[in-house]
Order: C-alpha cells, then structure tokens, then sequence
C-alpha cells in the first residue's frame, strides 16, 4: 500500500499545474508526522488505485437509492467516455445525506475538500467564503434563469446548477375511484371533495401533508402555504424572522385543521407512518418532492400526481423549491486550470444527462435538456414534470432562503410544526415558538 | 486520585528518581498519543471559544473575549437543554445502574443458560446508535408499532410515546438503558466474579443474611467498578445525542432537546463554531464538578 | 421463607459445583426473573430480523406478523450484490483490531504506570486525562481535522485510529482496576528483584486479563460502530466502514424497513459473533481468585 503522503505527493504532481512548488511547511510537517509515527504509517494508507498519469476529480453526493443509481450511472458514462480527456476520471463517493454537510463543512476548514461537490442552493451562502467563484470559468449560461439565479450570491457565480426540485401532489388514483372522485385534483374545492370522498367511502385515511413526519417534518408543505398565503419567513437580508403574522399562522392552522377538525388524518407524526400508509394503500394523497417518484412507481396501485392546490383560499400558487447544485471548494495551491476542469466536468453532468430528469424525475435546469425529447417524451414528463416545468415557468416557485448562518433544514428548527399536527400545542403558541426558535438561530 | 499511599512503605527515597523516570516511560506512548489527538485539538477549541470564529476563512474570525460565555448565561435555548439533559442523567444514571447490578447479581447465581444470557443482556450495546434509535423509533410508533400494538389491547388509549411531552423522555431514557446496560453489566458481573468467595463463606459465618452479605460484602468489594459505571453513564448522560436527533429531533418543541444537541445545530448548522466551543467548556466544567462531587459522596478510592 | 434455607440455597447457588438441582423457591423466582428480562431484551431483535427477512411490501403493511410470509433473503442479496461491502467489512476489521492492540498496550502501559509506580505529578495527570472524557466529541471535530490535515493524514487509517487511541475509557477503566490487585503481590516481587518490567509482564498482566479483554471488547466494538469522524477523514468510498456503507447504500426519501433492518444486522452481526467467542475469557477471573 502506498503511503498517505506519498500519493497526495502524485496527486499534485499530476494537477494541471504541477503544483511542484508546494514543498512547504504543510508537507514538511507530513513527513515529520509520518517518520514520528514510525512503520505503522506505511502501511495504513488507503490505496487510491489510480496511475501517475491520471487526474482524479474527487466529486462528493447526497444522493441514495433510486436517485444514487442514477448519479452512479452518470459518472459511469463519464468515466467510460472521458469527454474531458483520456487522462481525467472522476472519483464519485457517496455521503449519506444527514452527514453531507457536516462533512463538506469540516473539510473546507481544513483545506481538503473535493474537488466538485453536490450542494443545495439554499446552503450556497454559508459556503461562499470557501466555495470558487466560477464567473469566468462558466462556458455556458443557457440554465433557467432562476436556478442560475439561485447560484448567484453578490454578483459572484459560486455553484453549476443542476436541477429544481419543487413538491407537488401524490396521490393514489384507486383510492379515488373507490371513493368515486376522478382527477385531476385541479383546485382547493376538488381537493376537499377527494377528501371528504374518501373519508367517507373508504378505511383509508384521505390526506397528511407529510409522507416522512417524525420529530420537525412537515416544514416544506407549511413553507408552502405561507407563500400561498403571500407571505415570507424572513426579511430580505435574513436578519429578521417575518412569518409570525396572518399568513404564516394560516398555514400552519389549516396544517392542524388536516389532524383535528377536519378528520382528513390522525393526529400522529411517528416517522414514517405516512410513507408506509402511502406504500400500503392506507393513505391516499400526500405532498412531497421530484424524487418521489422512484417510490410511487414501485407500487402496485395507478398514481397521479398535480400542482399543490391544498390550501383553503389561497391567494396564489407556489411550491417549495431548493436545486441540487455542483459547487467547485477553495483548496490550498488550487490551480486554475484544475477549477477549469472541475468547472467543465459539472458542466458535463449537468447539460449531457437527460436522465437526471427522465429517470431521476428532478426538473433539469440546462434548458437545451429542459427542452428536449429525450425529457418530453419520457414517461415522467406527462406523469409529473410537466406540471414541474409550468410551475417553474410561471414563477410558482418559492425557494428555499439561502440563509448565511443556519440550516434550513435542521429538523431541530421545526419542531414546533410536528407539535401542532399532534394537536399537542395551539396554532398560535406554536407558532411563537417558531419565530423564537428562528429568531435565535439566524442572530 | 491514584491510590499510591501504599506503595510508600516499600519505596525508599533512593528509589523514586528511578521510579520516576520509568513512570513516565510507561506513561508516554498513552500521553503522545493524547496530547496530539485529544489535548491539542481541545485546547484549539478552547482558543476558538474566545472568537466569532469563522471556520471557512479564520483569518475574519474576531476575538471577542469571553462573550460567548456571557451568551450563554443569558441563552434560554441553553438553559432549557441543559435541564433536559439533566433531567435525561437522572432517568438513565441509576436505572442502568440498578438494572446492571440486578442482571449481574442474577447471572452470577447458579442459574441455567448463563452463557446465552450474557449474551442476551450484553448484545444490544453493539448496535450503533442510530440503529438502536430507529429500532425504537419503529417500536414506539403509535400505529405501526409493536408497543402500542401490545398495549392497545389492554388499554383504550395507550400513549402516544415520542410526541408526548410527559413520556418523550422517559421513552428516550427506556430506549438508552436498553441499549447501553449490557456495557456496565459486563464491566459490574466481572468485578462480582472477583469477589473472592471466603468473604461470603465467612460473612456466613458471621450470620449473615442475603441482604447483609449484599450490603457487607458485595457492595463494598465492588465498590470501584460501581463508582466506574456510575461516572461512565454520567459522562455518556450528559454527552447524549444520538437517541433524542434521531427519535424526536428534540421535540416535542424543544422537551427534548439536549445539550450536545444544541451543540452540534451550533457548530454544525450556524456555523458558529466559537459558541459550540464555549458550550462544549461549559459542559465539560459542569461533568467535572458533578464527578468531583460523586467521587466525594461514594469515594472512588478504596481506602 | 425461612433464613435457614435461604441461605442454604445460597450456598448452593453460590458456592456449591456440584448442583444439586433440589427445588428451591428463590431459585425459580431468580430463573424467571433473568428469563423475563432476557425476553423483553429480545423483542426488538425479534422485530429487527423478522423485519429483515420480508419482502419490502411486507414490511409497510399494516398489522403485526412476526413470522414473515413469505420469507426472503432479499434485501441481504441486494446488499451484497450492489456493493463493496466486504472491502468494507475489511477496513472496519483492520480499524478496530489495530485501535483494540494499540489501546490495551498503551493504556494498560499507563495504568501501571499510574497506580503501581510512584511519582510526583501522576494525580494531576490522572485527573486531567478522566477530565478531558468529559468534553463531547463535536467540540473536538473542527480543531481535531486541523490537526490530522497538518499531519497529513486525511484519507489515511491513521486519522481514526490514533484519535480512538487517545480516549481516556480505557485508561480510566484500567486504573480503577489495577489498584485493586494486592499490594502484597507486588512487595513480595520487588524483594525477589523483579524488575518494574516484569511485574508488569508477568503479574499485573496475567491478573488483568478478565478486564482486558472486557476493554478490548469495548473498544472493538466502540471503534467498530463509529460513524461521523471516520466519515469525515476517510475520503474514500472503497475505505469506508461498515457502518457507513451500509448507510450510504440506502435512501433517505424512501422507507425501506426491510434493508434499513438487514444492513443492521449485516453491520453488527460480527460484533456479536465476537461476542460469543470472547464471553468465556470475558468471564473467568479465577486467577484472581486463586491469589486472593
């Protein structure tokens, strides 16, 4: 096995620049390391298994199951093609999503971060002080507007954008018929007739607002009403928590209404007991993201799926929305020939993958692929990202804050959401708790 | 706290250059090793605490003295985890204890299948964290769960576990005494074992009674592995994470919210890495002043 | 019950090896108590692999089955079949052998060093090691990867080992051990000219065995299941562990009981099997016994 050092030593010598000058205190103090912890270090190096000659893109993900097989397939196709060159490969690894942050922070503090890493837009301001600004790098800017806005942070280019991933209705279409209600569920009206339908014609339970639940779940579907209701969650700088008026607690109140007074659901938010009564046909609609569609085609009942028209007098549409972006870390000595290629290598996953949006069911953000056959004609496109793709054309979506100081999607953060469904606490209490816990976590 | 009073009669004033020499020989692989990875990275910590630190570009980072502790004193979000996770130590501290003396005292008795029960007792503590929590998480789930199952059929309205403010807790503490206690079990049966028998024989002799043997010889022979597991499970207590992020996101509202919890959205979800630090000083000077305080109140030492 | 055969069923329980297998009410009461508890420990296992072996349909259906029908293998099939995990089971056996030695040679090495050797300073030292246990491990995570980055040691075993190796439980554990062996053992050694070396080989070792291998269990099994930090400095998918590979293997938007609840059992499996070798050694402090 070749040692640590020794093969971080290749990997600079084979970077487009050579990088030979970097015999510094940083390797002296490497090799001091490792002479000081004696034969043991030799032996202990992870094997890269790559060749002097080649350069290795290290490229971290998020994704798992469904969606993990296609990003594998993606990188597959690049390793196999080297459209960039014989010579370049990318190294995919794959982080579970709870830890991706965590880990993409920590290795930006130290210096070793990938070279090119999946990043939510809503996380691109907390990283911009490590992150490549890639303005010049950038050859192509035919993205959708809006997602290529997304990765803009004061007037810096700092992430390729990939994809949109907004949430919309799932539904099961026998439970509908057995209740005798047809789709599509095109407005609020019809939506409550489907419930109050299956209420009453089925065992099932007609609708809970969140598939996952489980402690500080239902956060997208209440950020969803609150801009349906037009309001926001915070001011324009992020320095003041704005969703403790009407709209926000009329959010949240018809939230609870769907566990309480309306009878649609229990009043229960026990991980995953929605996904598993989606899955077993005890639920009949529930609200998620893109990527449900890997679940819903697994099972064995016909699906449907429309705009989220689920909110009693609703003043608009809107749906929440983040994208799946490709940032590019600062690293020591990074050569700018090296964050061109990490540049060109995003670039390549997002515009040359239709699959991405016709298998993967994510909302491409490269308009050539937005607008292609291979997407128009998949059997996803009628099934649901038609509806994604008008949603995002008339500006129906409401993106996630991309905060500069908090997570948005610590579940921690949305507890107070779980407790009202539970009916555990009144609409306007826990709504005050929400603002405190916002309050404090952007001070 | 090392007991070394009784090596004094037969250590002569000559002797203790040597003594010393070679007690640090014997001590240095431990403490290099310590001091670059444990010592070092805790007293950058400590630097950090006294800044607004910047983790992604420290050279912006601000020293502002000890205000992140000011912070603190002032922090209800704090205050209100470091009651739970109190309130957690109390529910978890004895009760493994209790039932780890109870599980040893029982297999050491002349008793069928100990083997298979050692190994039933001991097995759930190699489950990772989050395993043991999403095991549970699926055992407490009001409808699909094997409790309430179970309990449904003797009660109308069984509760409703992890959203419940009453029994989130407890719940928690349930899952965290199932999960650890096969830890200080081992460590409680194997210092019982080495209780030589001649104590018991002669206790007997004595008159003594089961409860009189327990209380005059037992307890006092396992004293150290006692004292042992009482601080291990506080330390762990105090450092609890994994059970309450994964079961409840520190919910309902924020019943459950820890401290390390608190910690780690600080650290990790503001980036406000300065103020984890100075918690994480503050946890640390609390767990020192507890132990301190049952080292008085059991005396570690067996004088 | 009288005291007089309560404490002859004492006697028979605790000291008598030739069991007479009379009736005794307490010794009924003590078999239905530990049999109680071992059947509620079981239940969650019970639950985990019954849930491992259905098929994924089955495990979100509604109601209790514990026997599945049918019964399949599928979701450990797909584990193996779709992944590195051997390669990954390997690299967790490396880890947590090599932190296991390395820890029981240190820290009894110190242990020794602090409760039978006498010098200044060694209680300080004592309690600064017991104290630094108390400092949770994220405080450490930031500072901790500054450390390793400068070593160079990202991407290398060594990163998780050596900081493993630095945890105080074991250090802790053998002291409060150590100083319970007889003094007189040692006095009686020293006047016959054993070297400070040898008392360490050739007594404390061999009557510390019951209690190292209870601490090279835990720290097997501790470095085995850990999950954040060798995530973070391993920047490898072929030098993940175990533990994460199993989790990177699922996904996070869909429930699957059934692989959730196989990878569980793929993952700690070993440590179980370890377990059962290791519980006679475990077990058996009968040198000790024989020199008190």
């Amino acid at each position: 096995m070749v040692s640590d050092t020794t093969k971080r030593a290749e990997d600079d010598t084979t970077s487009p620049s050579g990088a030979s000058d970097s015999l510094g205190r940083r390797r002296f103090v490497a090799a001091a390391g490792a002479v000081g912890i004696g034969g043991l270090g030799g032996c202990m190096g992870v094997a890269g298994g790559q060749s002097s000659n080649e350069t290795v893109l290290d490229y971290w993900t998020l994704f798992g199951g469904g969606d993990g097989e296609i990003m594998a397939s993606i990188i597959d196709k690049f390793n196999e093609q080297r459209p960039l060159g014989e010579n370049v490969r990318i190294n995919r690894q794959r982080t579970p999503w709870a830890e991706h942050y965590t880990r993409l922070f920590t290795s930006m503090t130290g210096g070793k971060p990938p070279d090119i890493a999946i990043s939510h837009a809503s996380y691109l301001r907390q990283f911009q002080d490590a992150l490549v600004d890639i303005s010049d790098n950038l050859n192509s800017n035919d993205y959708v507007d809006t997602i290529l806005d997304a990765c803009r942070i004061d007037g810096g280019q700092y992430a390729v954008p990939m994809d949109s991933h907004p949430v919309g209705l799932y539904y099961n279409i026998d439970l509908l018929r057995e209740a005798g209600v047809e789709p599509p569920i095109d407005s609020f009206s019809k939506f409550q007739e489907a419930c109050n339908a299956i209420l009453e014609n089925t065992d099932a339970l007609p609708f809970s607002p969140d598939p996952y639940w489980g402690g500080g779940g239902g956060f997208r579907q209440w950020f969803m009403g609150l801009h349906q209701y037009e309001g926001s969650m915070f001011n324009d700088d992020h320095t003041e928590v704005t969703f403790g008026g009407d709209a926000g607690t009329r959010s949240l109140d018809f939230l609870a209404s769907i566990s309480g007074e309306r009878g649609w659901d229990r009043p229960d938010i026990s991980a995953d007991r929605v996904a598993r009564g989606i899955r077993n046909g005890s639920v009949a609609m529930t609200v998620n993201g893109t990527w449900y569609v890997s679940v819903m085609q697994e099972q064995n009942y016909e699906w449907g799926f429309d705009k989220p028209r689920v909110f009693p007098e609703a003043q608009q549409l809107r749906s929440t929305a983040d994208s799946h972006t490709i940032v590019v870390p600062k690293q020591p000595n990074l050569s700018d020939e090296r964050v061109q290629l990490s540049v060109d290598a995003a670039e390549w996953i997002t515009q040359e993958n239709p699959s991405w949006g016709a298998q993967a069911g994510h909302l491409p953000a490269y308009s050539p692929i937005l607008n292609s056959d291979a997407l128009r004609k998949s059997v996803l496109w009628d099934k649901t990202l038609k509806y994604f793709a008008e949603m995002a054309a008339d500006g129906h979506l409401a993106y996630w804050p991309q905060l500069g100081n908090a997570d948005m999607y610590a579940t921690s953060n949305w507890t107070w959401i779980t407790d009202a469904y539970a009916q555990n606490t009144p609409v306007d209490a826990a709504i005050q708790q929400g603002v405190e816990a916002w309050n404090s976590a952007i001070q | 706290m090392a007991t070394t009073d009784k090596l004094d009669g037969i250590t002569p004033e000559s002797r203790s250059g040597r003594e010393l020499m070679e007690g640090v020989l014997f001590a240095s692989p431990y403490l290099i090793i310590f001091g670059v990875f444990l010592l070092l990275p805790l007293l950058i910590g400590g630097y950090m605490s006294l800044f607004d630190w910047n983790a992604l570009a420290p050279a912006e980072s601000t020293f502002i003295g000890l205000d992140n502790y000011a912070r603190l004193l002032a922090d209800e979000q704090f205050q209100n985890a470091l009651f739970n996770t109190a309130y957690f130590a109390v529910l978890t501290v004895p009760s493994i204890l209790l039932v780890g003396l109870g599980l040893a005292l029982g297999v050491n008795r002349d008793i069928k299948g100990q083997g298979f029960l050692r190994a039933i007792f001991f097995s759930p503590y190699i489950l990772t964290v989050s395993v043991a929590a999403i095991l549970w998480t699926d055992l407490y789930s009001t409808q699909y769960g094997v409790i309430n199952y179970y309990l449904g059929m003797v009660m109308s309205n069984p509760p409703q576990w992890l959203q419940s403010r009453l029994f989130a807790m407890p719940a928690i503490a349930l899952t965290t005494v199932w999960w650890l206690v096969g830890f200080s079990f081992v460590i409680l049966l194997s210092a019982r074992q080495s209780v030589p028998e001649y104590l018991y024989e002669a206790a007997k002799l004595d008159g003594a009674g089961t409860w009189r043997q327990f209380r005059d010889v037992t307890v006092p022979q396992m004293r150290g592995a006692i004292f042992f597991v009482i601080v291990i499970n506080l330390i762990w207590a105090f450092q609890v994470y994994g059970q309450p992020y994964v079961m409840t996101a520190g919910g309902p509202g924020q019943a459950t919210e820890t401290l390390v919890m608190y910690l780690y959205q600080a650290a990790f979800n503001q980036r406000s890495f300065g103020y984890a630090s100075a918690i994480g000083y503050v946890l640390t000077a609390i767990l020192v002043g507890v132990s301190i305080a049952n080292y008085y109140l059991l005396g570690g030492d067996n004088e | 019950m009288s005291e007089a055969t309560a404490d002859q069923s004492q006697r028979q329980e605790e000291v008598g090896s030739s069991t007479t297998t009379g009736f005794s009410m307490r010794n009924v009461l003590v078999h239905v108590a530990m049999y109680g508890a071992a059947l509620v420990f079981v239940i969650p296992y019970a639950y985990m692999i019954s849930t491992s072996l259905k098929t994924s349909e089955a495990a979100v259906a509604t109601g209790m089955n514990w026997i599945p029908n049918p019964i399949t293998l599928g979701s450990y099939i797909q584990l193996f079949a779709t992944s590195q995990i051997l390669q990954w089971g390997l690299n967790t056996l490396l880890i947590s052998s090599i932190t296991t030695l390395l820890v029981l040679l240190i820290d009894s090495m110190i242990a020794f060093s602090l409760t039978r050797l006498e010098w200044k300073g060694q209680r300080y030292l004592l309690a600064l090691i017991v104290a630094s246990f108390m400092v949770p491990g994220f405080v450490n995570i930031i500072p901790l990867y500054l450390v390793i980055a400068e070593l160079g040691l990202i991407n290398n075993y060594l990163a998780v080992i050596l900081p493993f190796a630095a945890g105080p439980l074991g250090v802790f554990l053998l002291v409060q051990f150590f100083r319970d062996i007889p003094y007189e053992l040692q006095e009686a050694a020293q006047l016959d000219g054993f070297s400070n070396f040898r008392i360490y080989t050739r007594m404390i070792l061999p009557l510390s065995k019951s209690i190292l291998t209870a601490l090279a269990l835990f720290m097997f099994v501790w470095s085995w299941n850990q999950f954040l930090w060798p995530l973070i400095v391993l920047q490898s998918e072929a030098a993940y562990t175990l533990p994460i590979g199993v989790v990177v293997l699922r996904d996070n938007f869909t429930i699957q009981p059934a692989l959730t609840m196989a990878s569980a059992v793929v993952a700690s499996g070993p440590l179980f099997i370890l377990f059962l070798l290791l519980q006679e050694q475990l077990m058996t402090a009968v040198e000790m016994q024989g020199v008190t």
